[in-house]
């Protein structure tokens, strides 16, 4: 098994004359949780997005597992959207079996006992649902999948905070030894202390890459603390 | 995977066509009841009348209604699941783009063929309890008619059936894989994503009719100076509808080819 499980050379993206992804080079390894993190537009969003094929690059290469994003890519990336993008007309039991039945690595069992944990009625149609209990059902089933990598842009993006430690926890007590997690947010305190790494990301590129303990012992700073120092306005 | 995504869009679109469907069928039994026990408009109670003539208005507005709505609602959905927020969902599935894309095309066509169906069946249900008509005078009055045209021009029959079905199924798509093509083309813009894809439409649209008219002198040309003398009265109608069926699988191929890249490569989802 590689230890590199997603891997930027070179990786650039244009939008209408404008550049969203400057010749990033980038690797992630497995076993860690990861914060993505830069302000809003810094092309957090972007290389999520490319990861997962939703957008293509404008040149340079990005690799999952070794191989460029596709139908295998897909089987072995969770990816959470930054908005609600379930069909809304579904119940929540059907939302699980549609999972379950186009993803092989999906657990069903832990879907379901995640649902009840939360008292939600698996009978009643998604767009009954409160907008947290949206975002919960969308990331249990995103979590209930044993991925190699999950991807989740800005998971915590609008909720209460006691929606955000339910999502952190349902985060962490899902991750397993052999996969990562890229959690892409500007809400850096509330993910700091789950994060083992993180990558500062502006305009398009890496400002920094390191390991959350190395910059405590290093720097003797917060990583919130130094994000605020490298993004001042 | 592809019979999982047409099984998943099949509910989705019946959720909301089937009722429709069923409504036409109950609004054609109910306008009958009316004609049925009130045959002549000119006698009786007023209300009665009026009560016949807005059963049958409302019977034709729903077949109207039906037809129209399995056309718009393939649009909608196609947009809707692909190109919108639920995008994010479908086009991160382990599946193709082309099984994707055929997952919306098969049960649209479907719904499509059912819904002229069902107005076909509100159709004889109203015709049949409406009026003094059996189900056993309609079957003898079809087949009456099929012996006829049979004697009546030298086409075979089932052959011509044949290849007019597949003409059908063909155009209808190619003409919702041309409303896919353009979607996909115009939702690849960053703004004004809808006005796009009608532009793009309009530029297909005026594309094919100048291959058409192009392709109808060409035909013209070659049947006038190539064929003179050759009698073409047995064999015409067959090269026409053969010819017709050649030419709109093109034009789906084609519009299938320009979905499937822009939806892989060109896909931007906001």
């Amino acid at each position: 098994m590689n230890e590199i499980i997603m891997q930027c050379n070179a990786l650039c993206k244009n939008y209408s004359g404008k550049q969203a992804l400057k010749n990033l080079n980038l690797s992630i390894k497995r076993g860690r949780i990861i914060g993505l993190l830069g302000p809003n537009g810094s092309g957090k969003t972007t290389l999520i997005k490319i990861a997962n094929a939703l957008l293509t690059p404008s040149s340079g290469q990005i690799l999952i597992n070794d191989k460029n994003p596709g139908i295998e890519s897909k089987r072995n990336v969770a990816y959470l959207s930054d908005c609600v993008c379930l069909p809304d007309w579904m119940k929540v039991g059907e939302l699980v079996e549609f999972f379950a039945s186009y993803y092989d690595n999906f657990v069903t069992q832990k879907a379901y006992e995640m649902i009840n944990n939360l008292n939600i009625d698996t009978n009643v149609r998604l767009k009954t649902l409160s907008k947290g209990n949206k975002e919960k059902v969308q990331l249990i089933l995103v979590m209930s999948r044993d991925a190699d990598l999950y991807l989740l842009d800005e998971p915590m993006g609008g909720v209460d905070p006691a929606t955000r430690d339910y999502i952190l926890n349902t985060i962490i007590s899902n991750y397993r030894e052999n996969s990562s997690v890229v959690i892409s947010t500007h809400l850096i305190a509330d993910v700091e202390n789950i994060l083992d790494e993180v990558i500062f990301i502006n305009n398009g590129e890496i400002v920094l890459q390191d390991m959350v303990d190395n910059i405590r012992e290093k720097q003797g700073k917060s990583v919130d603390m130094l994000f605020r120092e490298v993004f001042r306005c | 995977m592809l019979g999982k995504l047409i099984k998943y869009e099949f509910k989705a679109s019946g959720r909301l066509l089937l009722p429709i469907y069923g409504a036409v069928i109950l609004m054609g039994l109910i306008s009958s009841f009316f004609v049925k026990i009130h045959p002549d408009f000119s006698l009786g109670s007023k209300l009665l009348t009026v009560a016949s003539i807005v059963s049958m208005i409302l019977f034709f507005v729903l077949i109207v209604a039906a037809i129209i709505s399995s056309y718009i609602f393939a649009i909608y959905r196609y947009k809707k699941n692909l190109l919108d927020s639920e995008g994010y969902l479908m086009n991160t599935l382990p599946v193709s783009v082309w099984q994707n894309i055929s997952g919306k095309l098969i049960p649209a066509i479907i719904y499509q063929l059912l819904s002229v169906i069902v107005a076909f069946i509100a159709g004889i249900l109203f015709f049949i309890i409406g009026s003094n008509v059996t189900v056993a005078n309609l079957f003898e009055a079809a087949e009456r008619f099929f012996e006829e045209l049979a004697k009546a021009s030298s086409i075979h029959l089932w052959l011509a059936v044949t290849e007019f079905s597949i003409l059908i199924l063909i155009s209808l798509a190619a003409s919702n894989l041309m409303v896919y093509a353009a979607l996909s083309v115009g939702h690849s813009f960053t703004t004004h994503k809808i006005l796009s894809s009608v532009c793009v439409y309009v530029i297909f649209y005026i594309a094919s009719q100048f291959i058409n008219t192009f392709l109808l002198i060409a035909a013209g040309s070659f049947f006038n100076n190539a064929l003179t003398g050759i009698n073409l009265t047995d064999s015409l109608p067959h090269m026409l509808i053969v010819g017709l069926i050649l030419l709109e699988t093109a034009y789906g191929a084609i519009y299938f080819f320009i979905s499937d890249y822009f939806m892989k490569n060109k896909l931007n989802l906001q």
